[in-house]
């Protein structure tokens, strides 16, 4: 059962199409990441999916809702962090959460003393007073202590310094691994999304460029080199699976994107006699940068 | 959610309230300062003191704006970036929640800041509940709208331009609009109901714009909804040209009924009657004692008797206005002829020239019927002090000219705080009558609030009267009147005779 679906879903700013017929779907109990330069749509995306902005046209549904109808009800079960949301900086920790516990039916109040316990919150501290980092967990801490089924964070890692990351992520870590929790992530630091997220989803230009498991993308990329013998044949006809191909003296490096032990290092030995392959796997980080830069080349080639 | 907003709002409300407090305390020492101005140098100290009063309101009135804007943009509804927007709190329970917050903090604190005061100064149950209410109406209006700008708009700097620019449209409408459609003289005759109608549609709009906003979120359609409401305000302005119950015109009454009777004179050449020439009615009322009657607006011919004629209509002359002009005929003289001057607003169309004519006048006036009663009595004489209950009036002096000025203080004597009054909201004007003579002194009030807060004013008067008498004659007495213009009818006159100013027409029936 899918947390997330979207079919076709459109936003646009007047003339702008910040998103253009987004067919999305997330799994329950996933962690999902949506990946993209500033600008591909994936604040838009997660702010028409909570409701923040209508679509232009599509449909999206969150929890089994249309979100044109999320209402406090759902709300219940969504948690939301955003780098840009407006906290209310004049309260402190404490005050916060005494705020926002009412709201929920099922706020835990163990979980949230554990929570403070593990984010290391100054209670009575006003946001004002906390750090960026300290805020953003403040923020996470409310949005954790309800058990959601569904967690959406946009940037959260945006501004952090490592420690705090590693304690925001270990924070996500270990309460989506308590229960089937999904959690929703837009975010252009892939380091951090790596460690996270099971699925990847990448936008450009408001569209969906790629879709998968993290496993598998990362199954099928690999950063191939390979080291010629005598001979040394033209790059030409090559298969189009191999991208950002180039040489440099005896060698030849490229990057294929439908990885196959195999298939691949036969097509090499095809085309290059007694050459030497040795495909390397690649960091989500270095697939991330390969596509956007095939999504620049293609569209310079269109142009 | 409503404890939060208290908690949030706490100190900068009890600032504001501390302010209101304080200008509370100001009016006090104005009223102790008042003692010691000598009648010579009131004129110029009380044109500084209504500088005074329109600061400590502006102050007051774009604190009370501020601080509703801050309530709502504090968990704001335009954009996305808002706390609540993601929690479960739906859009109406959030307006439930800010309506009691700023009910509590901007309407019901001031009045009960303000009570201690009043109680102290003697207001009676009766002055407690109006002072309550109008001080609390108002701000509750203004906080109307003002939540309403500030839920339309992302911050403090938004809500401001919008405050300032909904300002602006509303000096368009009320001053510039209707000169540019000629609507002044047809609004002035409904300026009372139209005032309401505009007041209601202002923060109804306010109102809807509001609640739409919290329900839907849907911050272009609110703007919608308010820029409906500013049109409809000067729609209203524009078009509105008759008062509530007059739609189907007041009732005709014949003029065989014979109950009123009017003599018209004519300054000047009759022949060359112009537009804005005065013609003076003196009614005689039919009965004696209050009702008093007054003529509002007539149209007809003019025919002199060589076969000339030319439409006329009579409207109240420029300069006097409304209420002044009922004044005339609101003292208590029932059982005598009392003066009325209309002008002629359309420039009459004599077939014929001729220098010097008798003209009739058939058509039809309209009526007022007027009631009211004498408050107090005060012989005008520098210094001379009339008291009638808790209210104390003193004469401050007569100054010299060609038009007669008085400056008279008016005053709530309490023994705490006697400067105390409530907000007059009933039309309270002044009429000068010689007790000896029964002649009639029109007076022109130039100002007439000190300065005021939280229903507390010291309530100045600087009277001009007209036209120039010699008000130091004694036997002068200043009275002030209640009216209330409610019934209205039509009577037709058939050659009514004009006269020229100091002959002995006749008057008609």
């Amino acid at each position: 059962m899918n947390q997330i679906e979207t079919r076709g879903l459109t936003r646009r700013y007047g003339r702008t199409e910040a998103v253009h017929a987004l067919d999305l779907e997330v799994p329950n109990g996933s962690v999902f990441a949506l990946l993209g330069p500033n600008g591909a749509g994936k604040t838009t995306t997660l702010k028409v999916l909570m409701n923040l902005l209508a679509p232009t046209s599509g449909v999206a549904t969150v929890l089994g809702v249309d979100s044109r109808r999320l209402g406090a009800r759902a709300r219940t079960q969504i948690g939301y962090v955003s780098e840009n949301q407006q906290l209310p900086r004049w309260m402190t920790v404490r005050q916060v959460l005494d705020f926002c516990r009412p709201f929920y039916p099922t706020w835990d109040r163990e979980l949230e003393a554990a929570l403070l316990r593990q984010f290391d919150l100054p209670e009575d501290r006003k946001l004002a007073h906390l750090s960026r980092g300290m805020a953003m967990k403040a923020a996470l801490l409310a949005s954790l202590a309800y058990r959601p089924k569904l967690l959406v964070l946009d940037e959260p890692f945006s501004g952090l310094d490592p420690l705090v990351r590693d304690d925001f992520i270990r924070g996500v870590l270990e309460v989506s691994a308590q229960g089937e929790w999904t959690v929703l992530l837009a975010s252009h630091d892939i380091e951090e999304v790596e460690r996270l997220a099971d699925h990847v989803a990448m936008l450009e230009e408001g569209r969906r460029t790629l879709c998968e498991r993290t496993e598998s993308l990362q199954a099928r990329f690999r950063r191939v080199e390979v080291t010629l013998g005598e001979v040394t044949p033209a790059l030409e006809g090559l298969p189009t699976t191999w991208v950002e191909v180039e040489r440099a003296g005896r060698v030849v490096k490229f990057v294929e994107t439908r990885y196959e032990r195999d298939a691949t290092e036969g097509a090499c030995r095809t085309r290059f006699v007694d050459a030497a392959v040795v495909a390397k796997p690649m960091t989500l980080r270095e697939i991330f940068l390969v596509l956007a830069r095939q999504g620049r080349t293609n569209k310079e080639r269109a142009a | 959610m409503v404890r939060k907003d208290l908690r949030r709002m706490a100190w900068p409300v009890l600032a504001w309230l501390g302010f209101l407090v304080a200008s509370a305390i100001g009016v006090v020492l104005v009223e102790c300062q008042l003692e010691r101005v000598t009648p010579g140098a009131a004129a110029e100290w009380m044109r500084g003191l209504r500088s005074a009063s329109i600061g400590v309101s502006l102050i007051g009135t774009s604190a009370l704006v501020l601080l509703a804007g801050v309530l709502v943009l504090e968990d704001r509804v335009a954009g996305t970036q808002s706390f609540w927007l993601t929690r479960p709190i739906a859009g109406g329970r959030l307006l439930r929640a800010k309506l009691i917050a700023a009910g509590g903090l901007l309407v019901v604190a001031p009045i009960v800041v303000h009570l201690p005061v009043w109680l102290v100064a003697g207001f009676d149950g009766r002055e407690l509940v109006r002072v309550a209410w109008h001080l609390g109406l108002v701000n509750a209006g203004v906080v109307v709208v003002a939540m309403a700008l500030a839920a339309l708009t992302e911050n403090l700097g938004q809500q401001a331009f919008a405050v300032l620019t909904t300002m602006g449209l509303s000096v368009l409408a009320i001053e510039v609009v209707p000169a540019v459609f000629d609507r002044t003289e047809a609004t002035r005759a409904a300026i009372g109901t139209q005032a309401w109608v505009i007041l209601g549609i202002f923060v109804g709009g306010a109102g809807a714009a509001l609640s739409w906003q919290y329900r839907t979120r849907r911050t272009l359609a609110g703007w919608m909804i308010w820029l409906a409401a500013l049109v409809g305000f000067v729609g209203v302005r524009v078009g509105w040209t008759w008062e509530c119950g007059r739609a189907g015109g007041p009732p005709a009454m014949s003029a065989e009924g014979g109950q009123i009777a009017v003599a018209l004179t004519a300054d000047g050449e009759l022949g060359e009657l112009r537009p804005g020439a005065a013609i003076q009615a003196v009614v005689t009322p039919p009965t004696k004692g209050p009702p008093w009657v007054a003529p509002w607006q007539g149209r007809g011919v003019l025919r002199d008797f060589e076969g000339g004629s030319a439409e006329v209509e009579f409207g109240l002359r420029e300069g006097w206005g409304f209420e002044l002009a009922r004044l005339l005929t609101g003292v208590k003289r029932a059982d005598s002829s009392l003066p009325w001057e209309l002008a002629v607003s359309r420039r009459p169309q004599w077939e014929r020239p001729a220098a010097s004519r008798s003209p009739v006048f058939s058509g039809t006036m309209e009526f007022v019927h007027l009631e009211g009663e004498v408050w107090y009595e005060v012989p005008v004489q520098a210094g001379a002090i009339g008291q009638r209950g808790a209210t104390r009036t003193r004469v401050m002096g007569v100054a010299e000219g060609a038009k007669e000025t008085l400056l008279v203080e008016e005053r709530r004597a309490a023994r705490a705080f006697p400067i105390v009054q409530t907000y007059p909201l009933e039309v309270d004007r002044y009429v000068l009558v010689q007790r000896s003579t029964g002649a009639l002194c029109r007076v022109r009030a130039l100002g007439q609030r000190g300065v005021g807060s939280g229903g507390m004013l010291v309530d100045i008067l600087m009277l001009t009267a007209e036209p120039a008498v010699d008000l130091r004659r004694e036997g002068w007495t200043l009275i002030k009147v209640r009216l209330a213009a409610r019934e209205r009818w039509v009577q037709e006159f058939r050659d009514l005779p004009v006269a020229k100013a100091g002959s002995s027409e006749k008057g008609g029936q």
